[in-house]
């Protein structure tokens, strides 16, 4: 590249060829004012604050970002009749805007103020000037417009055109009085605005903002303005795996999502979907389907991309054991056959997959699925081993293993003993779905029994939907009101639909017997509950008992580990395993833990992230360099002119086929049918793509400047 | 001038006439209209020209409104000077040209409509009343119906009465009455009731009396 030597205030500089003296001087460190000028948009030489001199005084001054640099080049940035220039402009501006700075969004934030302050300007001179157009279509979703604070630059108008090939904003007219706005001064989702934010970002005003919530403002800018990816536990790249999805690009979505999980097919049926909780589309509508499209990129992908970029390194000679064959264990074991470790996974029970096999009913997570899964996760060098019950994990390190890692789960029901408790009526919800799955016998879950379930949460409505499978009359009661339950929407209507009752808003008070035998459970209706040092208090409705007749009872108040002293870990007083500092490790050289027995029970993507934290920690403990990160497939970047899609903002988020009521209750067939392949891109359409906007640069104020 | 736009704008006066803008033309309202002309012209991508023609016209309408402020010519010259030097377009280079002759040429009527609220033509609507002529108003109660604040007092068969302190001079008035009865008046202003009387009640002629302000 060609190099053109100028100087700049007596300064020399490096330039390159066609570069504006304005981005010539800011990367040599020299400031000069600008407003309507942004590194990422073409230049407009509107706001006229980066005046410069060119080769002597006398003659007219002309703005730096519109000037290009050329050889011998002299340039003066500050003079008497440069700052007359400046200030004036800046006055103008300032004539239009409202004086107080402390009640905008932008306070501290803002290329405004810090220009104000630059070129120490106030709004005394000129004749303020009140607009009124200011308020032409300023009510959006997810994008708050404050016009009044508009100065004008032009930047919004240049990103939406230039940068995003949409082109809805433009300068308007009404009675003579200029503002910015949109298209036919139509709603931003009306004019099939994309929502992307560009205009927001390079705004230098409090003007356009985004909507308070949208981003979490406390995270690093760029994981907060990727609102999905920051929810997500593991940060998977969804924008980039939907994108894939949208093209068609099925393996290379899946490589994205294996890039940080080993159970893609199995999350696409099960994951609670924080992401969709905070996905940035629902503030316009409904959140992306993001869970559903994982699970369809997986069932329709042909190639296995990702088997052939995965990296396996050479033994290390080191032996792992890891304890618990879950989402934890079996991650965690992945990644440390993968980093040269000779990985053993000890199972207690006759099958792996923890409670993606053993607790979760096979209508919503087919057994086929996680096995193979599980499959490729042997494949990578794991050694499984079933029906081994470790009772003593740091005896395994006498064994001659050399790191371990506890991943046994929360495998144990709470049971609440309430006056009347007979043992043998009552099980829990986690006895019932790991008998179900192995294919025990369920005595008390049956024909022609009426059970009752007492939790509200997703594994409470697992127990409820798999007894009315079994044949069983159920009740669901829980504490918390109808939109306060814990369990998933969907898994609550579904339930109600296959015949199950739920009564929410409800205290059990004690079980009515008849000859030693349960015969129902007292509950009152409430108006509210608290807890007050794990006590629970509740408010009941005077005179509202009443009794539930039962035959079983399922409890389904949480779940915890059973470890005891005896595993050789020291345990907190609420019997999870010690963990030292930030990390996974237990105050046992060598032995980790991870997942829910160090957490109580939580998602199979918190179990799977805490299972890749694991295995890094491990991996360097083991003399690894920590890094398990992997990249799967090259894919280029996102295009940034996403342009206009007619109707963009009311698309809505398509539904799976869901197999009827009657057939489901009949039998474990899997409920949720999935995406037509044109459903799911044109869902994976919907993603607003947030990575674009982390692509624009932030524009550097003065103060960040030498000179 | 840094060039952003081609902008120009047909019909605004020429600076020759801007110094020697005729009889009954003020030049100050004649350079309001050139700057209301052009603030309805222009593009708005430029600050100097979008935000500094906006200005000037704030400030010219606000002497041709009796509202100027000591100081205000001043202002105008420096605004105009910088909009010449760093100006975005012909249009705004133009207004600030013309502005520049204007308040060069007729420092006086400037100043008069800045510092005694005069402009010797009527024709701005600071300096100047209406007026129903109490011999020529038929009590038709057209011109009340007209106006659009409802500052004219009467009645059928009532000679009727403006309230200069609500008017707006808008005009409306003047161009409904069927008799030609509504006028302009200077510092000199005509006699007439205070309240409206029967038409035919009030004697002609003038008085001679001190203009009151209006405390704007
Ligand atoms: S498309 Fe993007 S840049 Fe254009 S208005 Fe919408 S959010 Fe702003
Ligand atoms: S909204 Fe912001 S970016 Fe757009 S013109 Fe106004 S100040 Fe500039
Ligand atoms: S936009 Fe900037 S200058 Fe304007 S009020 Fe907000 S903080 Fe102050
Ligand atoms: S719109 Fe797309 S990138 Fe943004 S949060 Fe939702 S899924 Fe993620």
């Amino acid at each position: 590249m060609e190099t053109i030597k100028l100087t700049i205030d007596g300064v020399a500089v490096e330039a390159r060829a066609g570069q504006s003296v304005l981005s010539a001087a800011l990367e040599a460190g020299i400031y000069i004012p600008h407003l309507c000028s942004h590194p990422d948009l073409t230049p407009e030489g509107g706001c006229k604050l980066c005046v410069v001199e060119v080769d002597g005084a006398h003659t007219q001054p002309v703005t730096a970002c519109t000037t290009t640099v050329r050889e011998g080049m002299q340039v003066v940035t500050r003079s008497e009749g440069l700052n007359r220039i400046r200030r004036t402009s800046m006055e103008l501006m300032l004539a239009g805007h409202p004086e107080d700075c402390t009640s905008c969004r932008s306070y501290l934030k803002c290329e405004l103020q810090a220009m104000m302050q630059y070129l120490s300007v106030s709004h005394a001179r000129m004749r303020d000037v009140h607009r009124t157009a200011t308020r032409i279509s300023a009510v959006n979703p997810l994008i708050d417009r404050e016009m009044e604070r508009c100065i004008q630059c032009g930047r919004c108008i240049r990103a939406c055109r230039d940068l995003r090939g949409v082109g809805i904003l433009e300068y308007k007219k009404q009675d003579g009085e200029v503002y910015v706005g949109v298209t036919g001064d139509l709603s931003l989702a009306e004019a099939d605005c994309r929502f992307c934010g560009a205009c927001v970002e390079v705004c230098p005003t409090g003007a356009l903002q985004d909507r308070e919530g949208v981003f979490d403002r406390s995270l690093p800018r760029e994981q907060g303005l990727i609102p999905c990816s920051a929810q997500c536990p593991a940060h998977i790249n969804i924008p980039g795996y939907l994108e894939m999805i949208a093209q068609g690009k099925y393996a290379q979505a899946v490589a994205i999502i294996r890039e940080k999980v080993p159970f893609p097919l199995s999350l696409g049926r099960v994951c609670t979907h924080y992401c969709e909780g905070q996905c940035k589309r629902g503030g316009l509508n409904s959140a992306v389907a993001i869970r559903d499209l994982k699970r369809f990129a997986v069932e329709h992908d042909q190639e296995l991309l990702w088997k052939k970029n995965s990296v396996h390194l050479p033994a290390t000679g080191k032996k792992v054991a890891v304890v618990g064959a879950g989402p934890c264990g079996l991650t965690a074991a992945y990644y440390l056959a993968k980093k040269g470790h000779a990985v053993t996974l000890l199972e207690r029970l006759p099958v792996a997959g923890g409670m993606m096999t053993t607790g979760i009913p096979a209508y919503r997570l087919p057994r086929e699925e996680v096995r193979q899964e599980v499959a490729y996760i042997l494949e990578a060098g794991v050694t499984l081993r079933t029906g081994v019950n470790v009772t003593n994990a740091a005896a395994l390190l006498e064994e001659g293993y050399d790191g371990v890692l506890v991943a046994v789960g929360a495998a144990a029901g709470k049971v609440i003993a309430l006056e009347g408790y007979v043992p043998q009526q009552c099980t829990t919800a986690v006895e019932l779905l790991r008998a179900v799955s192995l294919g025990q016998d369920t005595p008390l879950v049956g024909p022609g029994k009426r059970v009752l379930v007492l939790g509200g949460g997703n594994v409470a409505f697992d127990a409820a939907r798999v007894s009315a499978r079994l044949g069983a009359q159920v009740t669901v009661t829980c504490l918390e009101e109808r939109a306060h339950m814990l369990a998933d929407e969907e898994e609550i209507v579904q339930a109600q639909e296959e015949g199950v009752t739920v009564l929410p808003g409800h205290t059990n008070l004690r079980f009515v017997q008849e000859d030693g035998r349960i015969t129902g459970l007292e509950v009152s209706a409430i108006t509210g509950f608290r807890f007050d040092g794990g006590k629970l208090l509740v408010d009941v409705v005077p005179g509202s008992q009443r009794v539930l007749e039962a035959d079983t009872i399922i409890f389904a108040a949480g779940q915890k580990t059973d470890l005891t002293e005896d595993f050789g870990l020291p345990l907190n007083r609420f019997g999870y395993p010690e963990l030292q500092g930030r990390g996974h490790a237990t105050p046992v050289p060598g032995v980790y833990a991870a997942g829910d027995v160090v957490t109580g029970t939580k998602a199979v993507i918190d179990a799977i992230q805490a299972g890749r934290e694991a295995a890094q920690e491990l991996d360097a403990y083991l003399g690894g360099d920590g890094n398990i990160d992997e990249h799967l497939t090259d894919t280029p970047p996102s295009d940034p002119c996403i342009h206009k899609i007619p109707g963009f903002a009311q698309q809505e988020r398509a539904q799976p086929a869901v197999l009827p009521a009657q057939a489901r209750r009949d039998s474990f067939a899997v409920v949720d049918g999935g995406y037509t392949e044109e459903q799911a891109q044109a869902e994976a359409a919907r993603c607003l793509k947030c990575p674009l906007r982390t692509q624009i640069h932030t524009v550097k104020m003065w103060t960040a400047y030498q000179k | 001038m840094i060039q952003i736009c081609e902008m120009t704008v047909e019909g605004l006066p020429s600076v020759e006439e801007i110094r020697s803008p005729g009889p009954e033309v003020c030049a100050v309202d004649q350079m309001r209209q050139v700057l209301d002309q052009a603030r309805r012209a222009l593009c708005g991508r430029g600050t100097l020209c979008r935000d500094g023609i906006t200005q000037l016209w704030r400030i010219v309408d606000d002497i041709a409104r009796g509202r100027g402020r000591t100081g205000d010519i001043a202002l105008m010259q420096d605004l105009a000077s910088v909009m010449a030097v760093a100006g975005d377009c012909p249009l705004c280079l133009t207004c600030a040209q013309l502005l520049q002759a204007s308040v060069e040429c007729h420092s006086e009527v400037w100043n008069g409509h800045i510092d005694r609220r005069r402009c010797e033509v009527l024709a701005c609507r600071g300096c100047y009343t209406l007026h129903v002529d109490p011999a020529k108003c038929a009590g038709c109660t057209t011109c009340a119906a007209s106006c659009p604040v409802g500052c004219i007092a009467g009645g059928q068969g009532l000679i009727h009465v403006i309230d200069n302190e609500a008017c707006t001079r808008c005009g409306a008035c003047v161009s409904a009455c069927p008799q030609q009865a509504i006028g302009k008046a200077g510092a000199v202003k005509p006699r007439g009731p205070e309240e409206p009387v029967p038409v035919g009640s009030f004697g002609g002629g003038t008085v001679r009396r001190r203009r009151r302000g209006r405390g704007e």
